[in-house]
């Protein structure tokens, strides 16, 4: 038989571990702890400033939009309707320019790269069980491939110097021989 | 009334849309590097020939428009990611254009198409193929120097050639280049790029290369209510003008259009530009060689966009305090990344940038025949 004030305990105990649990990989995900002060101090700032100028926006476009009512012109509808997605504009490209949107960014790019990468990983390592070559294959023969023409480039570019030199010294040599000859001749 | 006004606008914007689209014959296939519906408009507007060509990495020439040009040729160096077509999007819109009518021998390198099998890095991008390029345009003009324009990305790669190599260097511009990284000071990019949050080796650890969709989704991040959603409603509501909706198409091709990268080259350019300011502080070494911005002591040009929010403008002009060069000009433009390339207002500010380098190109020769210096390498390229 179930000791019901032990089926309360461990009910909220559950609760308790779930919310904590839940609440810390909410928080590791989250890029917050990560900011400076300086960088927590101007999120916050931006969003007490979008939030000002929400509310001293919708105040003229509350007017805007009463003054339709009077008005047929669809040129008006669309003039306030542009005014408010360029409001909108402004405001969200404030909160994209600071570090706090830019890590929540990164964080969201991470999770979809290191599942595609976990995912490739495990069809890579299935394939060379059974044999077959994979992308991580062709990258290494690829970057093999980019080591050779670096080598072969290197030293091409040594011998085009050296065949410069030596034509150098041949040209040293002909005005010489021309010299001599002229000298030869006087 | 309003409601039944407005509906029957939107047919008639819906139906200017769809004859858009339908004279532009459709999309393209659907690729799996670029998931997008990318219109088929034409791009690319100055004729073109291949005149070198290594391992997918092609050096264009234009076909000159004037009878004499400048000794001294100019080379634009593109940027890894995404086509250089925007530098020649429409012939109104053609930054190519304005440096061929000023008397300009112009050539250009496209980098190409990265994918598993080349994992070239930095040193072979700048130290292999960009010097091997140069080379081959100073044998092509018989000239000892060039000018070279480095956009964006490419803007650093041509910073790093001319600090290794300034007796091959005549004139440096650096259109919206990234090449200072105080994350404080630039923001945009470098902040999302900050090193506690963003490893770059997580994308070649999944996909091998540097999938093009990623990298364009990234800079979407920077503006995302314009990029995702108020460009196609302002799209949408003007479809009634056909020059704009062109114009639209054109740079929705150009933006989804992109490249993959080579893995290695991105990782470092991130690791070390990005997160580390390694060129502006001389810490950047390419083939064990260190990149002394010093050392670049030939005339400087930078060119920034005032709106520029991928490459804003103390990302390029800070760097000119840290190069060795007096000759030094900041041009502004009032457009953004793209439009420093491809907006009318900015396209003023390229007739200076050519009046600047033309005072610096030496004198005006006759212009060498176009077709005979390319046609050993390849056909003539249309785009």
């Amino acid at each position: 038989m179930i000791d019901p004030y032990k089926f309360v305990e461990e009910y909220f105990r559950t609760i308790a571990s779930v919310y904590e649990s839940s609440y810390n990989i909410l928080r590791n995900l989250n890029p917050w702890d990560k900011l400076t002060e300086d960088e927590k101090e101007e999120f916050l700032r931006v969003l007490a400033e979008i939030i000002y100028d929400g509310v001293e926006f919708s105040e003229s476009f509350l007017k805007d939009f009463f003054m339709l009512s009077y008005t047929s012109d669809p040129e008006v509808w669309l003039k306030i309707y542009e005014k408010w997605l360029s409001f909108v504009e402004k405001e969200y490209r404030k909160l994209t320019e600071t570090t706090y949107m830019a890590a929540i960014f990164n964080s969201l790019d991470d999770l979809y790269l290191l599942s595609t990468a976990n995912i490739q990983r495990f069809m890579d390592g299935f394939l060379h069980y059974y044999g077959f070559a994979t992308k991580f294959d062709i990258i290494k023969l690829g970057k093999a491939y980019v080591d050779l023409k670096q080598d072969l480039k290197r030293e091409t570019r040594k011998i085009k110097t050296g065949i410069n030199e030596i034509k150098e010294e041949v040209g040293k040599l002909r005005e010489e021989i021309k010299k001599a000859k002229r000298g030869d001749k006087r | 009334m309003i409601f039944l006004i407005e509906f029957m606008r939107n047919i008639r914007r819906a139906m200017s849309l769809m004859e858009t689209c339908s004279e532009c014959r459709g999309f393209h296939v659907f690729d799996p590097d670029k998931p997008y519906l990318i219109p088929r408009v034409e791009v690319g507007a100055t004729p073109k020939i291949v005149v070198y060509n290594d391992n997918g990495v092609n050096l264009y020439r234009y076909s000159p428009v004037t009878e004499k040009q400048y000794e001294t040729p100019i080379v634009i160096v593109y940027a890894l990611i995404n086509k250089p077509y925007i530098l020649d999007l429409a012939p109104n819109r053609s930054v190519v254009r304005r440096f061929l009518q000023a008397g300009f021998d112009v050539y250009l390198i496209d980098w190409g198409e990265a994918d598993l099998v080349q994992q070239f890095s930095l040193d072979e991008y700048v130290d292999g193929f960009l010097y091997d390029f140069i080379e081959e345009v100073k044998t092509q003009t018989n000239s000892d120097k060039v000018n070279i324009l480095g956009y964006c990305m490419g803007g650093g790669m041509a910073a790093m050639y001319a600090a290794l190599y300034p007796e091959n260097v005549k004139n440096l511009i650096l259109l919206a280049a990234t090449l200072y990284f105080e994350k404080n000071e630039v923001g945009g990019m470098v902040k999302l790029s900050d090193k506690r949050f963003f490893d770059p080796k997580e994308i070649i650890d999944a996909y091998g290369y540097i999938p093009a969709w990623f990298l364009a989704e990234r800079f979407k991040y920077l503006r995302p209510v314009e990029n995702y959603f108020t460009k196609y409603i302002n799209m949408f509501l003007n479809a009634e003008n056909k020059n704009l909706l062109e114009d639209f198409m054109r740079m929705e091709k150009w933006i989804h259009d992109g490249v993959n990268v080579a893995p290695m080259a991105y990782y470092r350019y991130v690791k070390e530009m990005y997160q580390d300011n390694a060129l502006a502080e001389g810490r950047l070494f390419i083939n064990g060689r260190r990149v002394d911005p010093k050392r670049i002591t030939m005339p400087v040009a930078a060119v920034v966009g005032e709106k520029d929010h991928l490459a804003p403008p103390p990302n390029t002009i800070k760097f000119l305090d840290f190069i060795g060069s007096k000759d030094k000009k900041v041009f502004r433009t009032p457009g953004g990344h793209v439009g420093t390339a491809i907006s009318r207002k900015a396209l003023t500010v390229w007739d200076e940038v050519a009046k600047w380098l033309g005072k610096r190109s030496g004198k005006l020769i006759p212009t060498r025949d176009w077709i005979t210096c390319g046609w050993r390498y390849g056909p003539i390229c249309p785009i």
